[in-house]
């Protein structure tokens, strides 16, 4: 028997508190609740938090700049930003956008602010990779964030293949894979 | 309430499999020879490749890939022409398995099933399952429809002949990597996650070997993304998390974006979340939150306690969190000696190198002794389910300190100590006496503490505010402010009128889809119980939480409330919404 307040009152609680940046709202309630069962417990990112912003509407062909904002929480310190697109033939870079940035330390608590542009090659919703690195008493830390770029309509995403799914003996759907190469 | 899995078949399968192995005497069990006979014995040992991370969690290091038994899983033996089941048993703890009884000269395919089955009592039942749908999508509905018979992972060996003696044959399953991208099958990715939910069943049961595992469904695919939005049938999980409400856990998968199947410590850490939900209690709100980030309490400890689990049950400290397959992307830290963001009760960092290193036996400066896991076990099985708190490092530390001799007790001192959180006779569930406010400006400070704020029922409304200071760029709602809690007497047995009513002058516009303007929400609940005795939750524009509580609030019991602004937690409120927001609360008693 679970005692978890959260299975008590369905995730009411999580729901509220649990909203993560860029929440669909068409996922939500009216106003941007998720759904009480939406709510859940994920892995942690990095000690860097990122935030972004379009500047305009993305058109096939077109830069399109986005503003990014950065901080860590580890206080004022040196962040380095890279950016890849994992899908060439989805955006690519202009000539002028470094794939690498090196952010100095600030000297608040305020965000360091960047701008990177990409060039949107297909209509859909594609996605630039940010990478936020930092470096700790233990190593280097990253944020890895994918920024939905959504280019005139709907997303065509390729499914990638792995195994074939049957229905077994006993009724069973199983996705049976290729064990051995 | 806890969604059961309908519509899963799994008692079906569990007393199919049951049968089988007695018919074929299980593994182990009986014994063919390549004499006179018409049958032979198969047997051998099932792996799967297991990638381990690079140096500093830089990316998976494919050229160290060693192959690990396929611990408790289902075996199968096929007649490769026909597919018919020949046979089933489960691979001992070494991956054996042995199949008798077999018949000569014919050719056969092992498969092993993602799955681990012990339908005894105490036992477990987990499923290794493919949540996407090709074309398919779910418009963010928890859970899908069908989500718990979508289908199940198994790997297939190449067929074999039986021949005319008894066959050894063992079994490798690959990961499909070819040294460069990869090519093949991903079969051994279902295998890696299942091995390390088989590891945390071991650990658990090696403290109590009564533990009883509520059924769990890991969703993985090579098509599961991070996003930003969530639609489980089409992929897109947000990241690898957890969903209390249908005990399941969802990992990502695709290749070009990352993976999580090889990085066992998000698998277990996420497990841990199973177990808190499960075996404990958590009042953990979930979603977003960065490492070294000050967070609510339960949130803080939750995760904490998760990372923890995973160095223990894994006894390796270092998380590692890969990127895309063959790149050096991804980065750790390590649960013994990472040191990120402010120390203190709100850091997941924190109260994770505290629960970990109470532990540990490695000796690392005030971490010299060790209480072992039994009193970490006994504690978040026993008095944090009924803590009359919400569950924090500071519930759980009183009672594991209360169960304790005085040289671990004051071992338990010494690490709250050494990261900032109140120890000794000071310390309470309450957090009464805890001073760290996390570094706060003045005027932020008396918003995180104290903790609780007094309140009895039927007295005049209370007013307080909530500030979303520490919320920075990620506007999650997570943040100590953002919430607080109150401590809540009751002198009268009585049903009350809650109302919670915004007194900051907040001007929206007339569209409610601006999203400008305040949504107050609470949650009561007797901890002691635990119960809801009531929710005010509406997103409504104007509609305040003004309701009468489920059931009476029994006097001399204790009960908490959560209150929170929601639009602190909405990423689409607009900039110019208020970072502080005051409410007058109160509990009315009704006639």
């Amino acid at each position: 028997m679970k005692h978890s307040i959260p299975a008590l009152f369905l995730g009411l609680v999580l729901a509220a508190c649990g909203g993560e940046p860029g929440t669909d709202p068409a996922a939500a309630g009216s106003n941007g609740k998720p759904a009480p069962e939406a709510a859940r417990t994920v892995k942690p990112m990095g000690p860097v938090q990122i935030g972004y912003r379009m500047v305009g509407a993305p058109i096939v062909g077109q830069p399109v700049a986005i503003d990014l904002e950065v901080r860590s929480v580890q206080g004022p310190q040196e962040i380095t930003l890279s950016y890849r697109i994992n899908d060439a033939t989805a955006m690519q870079f202009p000539e002028a956008q470094p794939a690498e940035v090196s952010l100095a330390a600030r000297t608040d608590e305020s965000p360091s602010l960047q701008q990177v542009r990409v060039i949107p090659l297909r209509e859909g919703r594609l996605y630039l990779i940010v990478a936020a690195e930092v470096e700790t008493e233990t190593g280097t830390l990253s944020t890895v964030t994918a920024i939905p770029i959504q280019v005139g309509g709907p997303a065509t995403r390729v499914p990638q293949q792995n195994g074939t799914v049957i229905t077994d003996e006993n009724g069973e759907q199983v996705r049976v894979m290729q064990g051995e190469r | 309430m806890h969604l059961v899995n309908q519509g899963h078949w799994r008692p079906a399968i569990v007393g199919l499999v049951a049968m089988l192995l007695s018919a074929c005497g299980g593994g182990g069990g009986g014994g063919g020879n390549g004499g006179g006979s018409n049958t032979v014995a198969v047997s051998g040992v099932v792996s799967y490749e297991s990638v381990p991370p690079a140096a500093g969690c830089r990316g998976l290091d494919f050229a160290a890939t060693v192959s690990r038994p396929i611990r408790g899983a289902t075996v199968q033996l096929l007649n490769a022409s026909t597919g018919v089941q020949l046979g089933s048993t489960v691979a001992g703890a070494s991956g054996s398995y042995r199949f008798t009884g077999v018949p000569r000269d014919t050719n056969v395919t092992l498969r092993v099933r993602a799955e681990l089955k012990d339908p005894s009592v105490p036992g477990w039942d987990v499923d290794v399952r493919d949540n996407y749908v090709e074309g398919g999508s779910d418009n963010g509905q928890i859970p899908p429809a069908g989500l718990f018979t979508r289908p199940l992972y198994v790997a297939d060996s190449n067929a074999f002949s039986t021949g005319t003696n008894d066959v050894l044959r063992n079994f490798t399953v690959s990961s499909g990597w070819d040294g460069v991208a990869y090519s093949g099958d991903r079969a051994a990715a279902a295998f890696a996650i299942l091995d390390a939910i088989y590891q945390a069943i071991q650990f658990i049961r090696a403290t109590d070997p009564n533990a009883d595992f509520a059924p769990l469904d890991v969703f993985w695919s090579v098509n599961n993304v991070g996003s930003a939005s969530l639609d489980l049938t089409a992929g897109e999980i947000g990241t690898s998390s957890y969903f209390g409400s249908i005990d399941s856990l969802f990992i990502l998968g695709d290749a070009d974006d990352d993976t999580d199947e090889f990085d066992r410590h998000i698998v277990v850490h996420e497990w841990g979340h199973y177990f808190e939900d499960n075996f404990s209690r958590s009042d953990s709100a979930g979603g977003a939150h960065f490492l070294g980030e000050a967070l609510v309490a339960p949130l803080a400890f939750g995760e904490g306690w998760a990372h923890a689990l995973a160095g223990m049950v894994l006894d390796n400290p270092v998380y590692c969190d890969t990127g895309v397959p063959g790149t050096s992307e991804g980065g750790g830290f390590s649960t013994e000696t990472a040191n990120l963001g402010t120390p203190g009760w709100f850091n997941e960092i924190s109260v994770a190198t505290l629960l970990y290193d109470l532990w540990d036996t490695n000796i690392d400066g005030t971490d010299d002794r060790s209480i072992g896991f039994q009193p970490i076990y006994g504690v978040m099985t026993g008095p944090q389910i009924v803590t009359e708190g919400w569950t924090s490092i500071f519930s759980f530390a009183t009672e594991l300190r209360a169960s304790l001799g005085p040289d671990d007790a004051a071992f338990l001192d010494a690490q709250l100590d050494r990261e900032d959180i109140v120890s000794g006779a000071e310390l309470d569930v309450w957090a009464s006496n805890e001073t760290n406010d996390a570094g706060v400006p003045g005027n932020i400070s008396p918003l995180i503490l104290p903790l609780y704020t007094d309140y009895t029922a039927g007295e005049p409304a209370i007013n307080f505010c909530v500030d979303n200071y520490l919320d920075g760029l990620a506007r999650h709602g997570n943040n100590p402010g953002e919430d607080r809690y109150l401590r809540i007497s009751v002198p009268v047995t009585d049903e009350y009128e809650v109302r919670v009513v915004t007194t900051t002058p907040i001007n929206p516009t007339p569209d409610p889809g601006d999203r400008d303007y305040s949504d107050p929400d609470i949650y009561i609940v007797r901890g002691s119980a635990p119960e809801l005795v009531g929710a005010g939750s509406s997103d409504t524009p104007g509609f305040e939480p003004t309701f009468r509580t489920d059931v009476p609030l029994v006097a001399g019991e204790t009960y908490v409330a959560w209150v929170e602004e929601w639009r602190f937690d909405d990423p689409l409120t607009p900039a110019s919404f208020p970072a502080r927001v005051c409410f007058d609360v109160s509990l009315g008693s009704t006639p």
